[in-house]
């Protein structure tokens, strides 16, 4: 199969192909910006199927294009296809075609809509070049890409407020790229390369203990943990798509997958730090667990919940061991599912009772059906409730913790999760249950409650048919150990 | 059928029914049960090769990790068996019962979500199947109390978190249980010795408080007489008071034959639970004044003595135990059933209310009586004979001192039931006969009958029990109607509950006024006021303690780095802003400086390396 087009095409369908948005916005035909936008997005997601079936037989291939070649140095441009990237892209192209669609209905009455569009297409066509870069370089600009995507859209109602809850997102996860930046710069300066594949490259390499800070600062300022997360609560004032697309398909996302590749799948972190990672992740985990216990803002409850679970995806990771890496690549899944659809449930109800405060709601249930039963199965897989998606994860996670060695870890994970379940439920009650309060509000309309009721039913269908994204999890899994390997012969090289 | 779809058929079709069939009826609450105890029936005859011969087994790989292992002997038949019958008369009681619950249409899918989830927990032999069976079972019971109606809502909410938490320590367990070599396979996995190393210990410690909450046992069990209060009668009788009871114990049975061998240690925790479940479900239980929370309460000091006997690792006290498991189910969902008739006709479940109904339902009385026969474990009953193969298992371990609080609570329990029976008795107010109709009657009356004739029916499947526990030495037990050294115990219960009853009620005043003076005494008086405000409720102390750190970490830590935040962005903001006008100057050759500058610091660099 010929990866390198296939690749190429999933990232120049919505990056280019978001060029034509406001070509037709300025042609007077606004309302078809979004309909040409879920195409992009849509057929971004049907091209990584096709990656898939070699995906699931173990199959990898990298492609070196380089750019510039002098002073001893080469400098690359690549594309890395292996079982990490296809799970990732399928994913995220996956949510973020839903939300597209979704947003047919929810942003039809907004100004700026062709705008709209265009920085959706444009963010997913930076992670869609994200997932598939070998060179941290190139990593780094599609990463802008998204925050400066993300900028606009947080501040997508134009309002002083929200222009500064922009800057604020803009400036935690810039300043976190460029620390990260020059991270990359002190790698360069060690060994040469910005690659991560291919000869020559990083890949089996140990990073100096100031390297490694100043990258996971970007990281952890782009995926919202703690203490650079504050951005993320405030990123509430966004439309509820975009929150959705930020917190389950693409944004905080990329601080994840970018983790997971450079130092699982690339670098080699010092074993003695693993364990400061681990104390990051889980302090974030419970904190923004706290957090949301106590926030009746419901975006903003959501956002804390994503922290928190970013925070849980991060301890699969930093455990490593397989069960964990297992564990948090399928929740990237579950999460984005499920919090994809609570973010977008969020928005049927702001819609209904243009309030976000949950204690000003109540009852809910009686006039969105559809919307709370698909809040309910959400937020149950968040909570890590069986047989849903969620469950399955998380449970891989803290039995990843455990194979670690990490047993008291493991237990404050259970207790998080038990936190978890509890801001839920309470959000729900708030929300759907009681006596109605306020005016009389209606369901959403069709097509915002039919994507709020497919991001349900995928909740289930993934818990329950487990099989196809385990085992695609598990081929990233070897190929991360193949690496692990390499990285102990090169360690034991003299 | 082949084997597989014989074992799912029990788990899959009411599921499918409720999820999938129900939705096409939900406006018709008639047509709702009708086909929910139409599910129950066609699986039950679906399954009665699958009851008639049950040595079969199923294993499906999955993930490559685990196994999804189904099998049906000869004790999960039975159990499955008894299962059915209650579901079936759950189903006929619900037939005229279901226009009286606010939701109909919820109460009937999860009703059978929580059968088929149910039956999925007995016949699974994989330990995580078993816990995804009792999380669709836990789901089930939160949407039950929710069909009540509005106000529900923080019982429902106390159930799952209850639940919900207690599954988080199981899970917790089960992994330290694998990690320390164990199997999530009950067919491949040896028990592991509870004392061999810490790990083991806590793994046991985890699993046992999991199954112990799923059972009841304090202080997990707060929810129940909450739940008793305001859940329809069907679902209280089905759920708490009898399968999840059941299911509890039987995971208990699975976690201390299948998974572990227990030590001096874990008996010992064992036995303290036990004890102090049965009397903080009997005190309180003497001086509530609501019908269904009395029974509630009575339904949780049984799970004590359960405990009690599976802590003996004897096959007596482990017989016993499971006896007790099935009749207890018996006669508690009898006594359910005739009580939610008896609150029918009074309009309210007060003690006061149902005072003196004997006249005007007449066989729901006998129903409750025969029921009470088993309550208060006199021969020929169930009951009977689990509580002395209980003792038996006790006193042949020299536990003494365990043996006399169990004894203890077993006379206090048979007090508050007597008072019950009382209430029920004395007086009357109305000697109209209310006629409810055959549905509401015939479970009762049929249960109770049940209950009453336990002995010989779980006599008749001895050989079923012993085959799961092993024969058991001195054997003091053989027979219903036997006379051995624990009977002496039995019937001190009979004479001093009786008496203690009879010594403390008031003459003159009505029957439901008895033992109150309790709560004018000074130490329990006091420890009554503590409890009605939940000052020992676990859940509210738990809840209370969680906002208490959730605060303190929200608003002095992470709104802290909030304004952190903040102020550095604002400051990066006022610095930055005149030194970023001065190089944003519009002009192309500032630009280009830039870049050659950019250019410059790369290249010096790549030469530095």
């Amino acid at each position: 199969m010929d990866y390198q087009a296939q690749v190429m095409k999933i990232i120049a369908v919505p990056l280019l192909g978001s060029l034509l948005i406001p070509v037709l916005g300025w042609m007077g035909r606004k309302k078809l910006t979004g309909y040409l936008a879920v195409v992009l997005i849509a057929t971004t997601n049907i091209l990584t199927w096709k990656l898939i079936g070699p995906g699931l037989s173990g199959q990898n291939a990298h492609y070196i294009y380089p750019l510039f070649q002098g002073l001893g140095v080469t400098f690359n441009f690549g594309l890395n296809v292996d079982a990490l990237a296809i799970f990732m892209s399928f994913t995220a192209s996956l949510i973020a075609t839903l939300i597209a669609i979704y947003s047919l209905g929810y942003i039809e009455h907004e100004e700026h809509e062709p705008e709209y569009y265009f920085i959706v297409t444009l963010f997913v066509g930076g992670m869609m070049g994200l997932v598939f870069s070998t060179n941290l370089i190139f990593l780094y600009l599609f990463w802008e890409i998204s925050a400066l995507a993300t900028w606009r859209l947080i501040g997508y109602y134009r309002e002083p407020e929200y222009v500064w809850k922009a800057d604020k997102a803009f400036l935690v996860t810039f300043a976190g790229a460029v620390f990260m930046l020059l991270g990359f710069g002190l790698v360069f300066a060690q060994y040469g390369s910005f690659d991560l594949v291919g000869p020559g490259s990083l890949a089996g390499k140990p990073i100096s203990a100031i390297a490694l800070i100043l990258i996971m600062a970007g990281i952890f300022s782009k995926s919202a943990t703690v203490p650079l997360h504050t951005w993320i609560p405030d990123a509430g004032v966004a439309p509820s798509t975009i929150t959705s697309l930020l917190h389950a398909a693409i944004l905080v996302k990329i601080g994840l997958y970018g983790f997971a590749r450079m130092f699982l799948n690339g670098m080699v972190i010092p074993d003695s730090y693993w364990v400061w990672i681990l104390g990051f992740a889980m302090a974030s985990a419970f904190i923004s667990a706290c957090a949301a216990l106590m926030e009746t803002n419901i975006k903003r409850m959501l956002a804390y919940s994503t922290v928190s679970q970013i925070g849980y995806t991060f301890l699969g990771f930093a455990a490593v061991a397989s069960w964990g890496y297992i564990g948090a690549i399928l929740y990237i899944m579950a999460h984005g599912l499920a919090k994809g659809g609570l973010f977008l449930c969020a928005g049927v109800v702001e819609h209904g009772t243009h309030t976000k405060d949950m204690t000003k709601m109540g009852g809910l249930i009686k006039k969105m059906p559809i919307t709370a039963i698909a809040y309910a199965v959400c937020a149950l897989s968040i909570a890590g409730i069986p047989p849903l998606a969620g469950f399955f994860s998380k449970y891989f996670v803290i039995t990843g913790l455990l194979q670690g060695g990490h047993p008291v870890i493991a237990t404050l994970a259970i207790l998080t999760a038990v936190l978890t379940l509890l801001y839920m439920l309470k959000s729900f009650h708030l929300v759907f249950l009681g006596q109605p309060r306020g005016e009389s509000h209606h369901e959403g309309s069709p097509i915002m409650v039919g994507v709020v009721a497919v991001l349900a039913v995928l909740t289930i269908v993934v818990g329950l048919g487990l099989q196809l994204p385990w085992n695609l999890a598990s081929k990233a899994d070897q190929q991360r150990q193949a690496l692990a390997a390499q990285a102990i012969q090169i360690s034991s090289q003299p | 059928m082949n084997e597989t779809m014989l074992l799912a058929l029990p788990i899959a079709l009411p599921i499918l029914s409720g999820v999938i069939v129900l939705p096409f009826l939900r406006k018709n609450a008639t047509a709702l049960a009708w086909t929910a105890l139409l599910t129950v029936g066609v699986t039950l005859i679906g399954s009665f090769s699958l009851l008639a011969d049950p040595n079969m087994s199923v294993t499906i790989p999955w993930l490559g990790l685990f196994n999804l292992s189904f099998s049906m002997t000869s004790w999960k038949a039975f159990l499955l068996g008894f299962m059915f019958f209650f579901q079936i008369l759950n189903g006929v009681y619900l037939l005229r019962f279901i226009t009286r619950i606010p939701r109909p249409y919820l109460f009937t899918v999860f009703s059978l979500v929580a059968f088929g989830s149910a039956c999925g927990v007995i016949l699974t032999q994989n330990v995580l199947i078993l816990l995804i069976g009792w999380e669709m079972f836990l789901v089930s019971l939160y949407a039950l109390i929710l069909s009540a109606g509005d106000g529900t809502e923080p019982v429902a909410m106390k159930a799952l978190i209850i639940g919900g938490a207690s599954d988080f320590l199981m899970i917790l367990g089960l992994m330290l249980f694998i990690q320390a070599g164990g199997s999530l396979n009950l067919n491949v996995t040896a028990p592991m010795e509870v004392g061999k190393s810490f790990a083991t210990f806590a793994s046991f410690a985890l699993m046992f408080l999991g199954a112990g909450a799923k059972a009841g046992m304090w202080p997990f069990q707060t929810w129940i007489p909450e739940a008793a209060e305001v859940m329809p009668t069907p679902g209280f009788a089905a759920l708490p008071a009898s399968l999840e009871k059941l299911l509890g114990i039987y995971f208990l049975f699975v976690i201390c034959r299948d998974l572990f061998v227990l030590n001096a240690t874990a008996k010992l925790v064992m036995y303290v639970f036990a004890v102090v479940t049965i009397y903080a479900a009997v005190i309180p239980a003497l001086v509530e004044r609501n019908f269904k929370k009395v029974l509630a309460f009575t339904a949780i000091s049984p799970v004590g003595f359960m405990i009690a006997g599976m802590a003996t690792s004897t096959a007596a006290g482990m017989a016993g135990a499971l006896m007790y498991m099935l009749t207890h189910a018996t006669y508690k969902s009898a006594m359910f059933y005739a009580v939610g008739n008896l609150e029918q006709s009074a309009g309210g479940a007060s003690l006061e209310a149902i005072e003196g109904r004997k006249e005007i339902l007449p066989y729901t009385v006998l129903g409750f009586l025969m029921a009470f026969v088993a309550a208060v474990s006199l021969p020929p009953t169930g009951g009977f004979l689990a509580k002395e193969f209980i003792f038996e298992g006790l006193l042949e371990h020299h536990n003494f001192f365990v043996f006399f609080f169990v004894w203890l609570g077993a006379i206090l329990n048979t007090a508050v039931v007597l008072k019950l029976v009382a209430v029920i008795l004395s007086g009357w107010k109305n000697k109209v006969k209310v006629d409810l109709g055959w549905t509401f009657v015939a479970p009762a009356v049929i249960l109770g009958l049940a209950a009453l004739a336990g002995g010989f029916i779980l006599d008749m499947n001895a050989g079923v029990i012993g085959g799961v526990v092993g024969f058991h030495e001195p054997e003091w037990i053989r027979e219903v109607w036997h006379i051995s050294p624990v009977t002496i115990a039995s019937v001190g219960i009979y004479v001093l509950g009786a008496a203690l009853f009879f010594a403390l009620r008031s003459p003159g005043k009505p029957e439901w006024s008895t033992f109150h003076f309790l709560r004018e005494s000074p130490v329990l008086g006091r420890a009554y006021e503590l409890a009605e405000a939940k000052t020992f409720d676990a859940y509210e102390v738990g809840m209370k303690g969680i906002h208490w750190i959730a605060n303190l970490v929200f608003w002095r830590f992470e709104r802290l780095i909030d304004r952190v935040a903040d102020w550095f962005i604002s400051a990066g903001r006022r610095i930055a802003r005149p030194s970023l006008s001065a190089i944003h100057t519009g002009v192309y050759s500032n630009y280009l400086a830039w870049v050659v500058a950019g250019f410059v610091l790369v290249s010096a660099l790549v030469l530095l390396r």
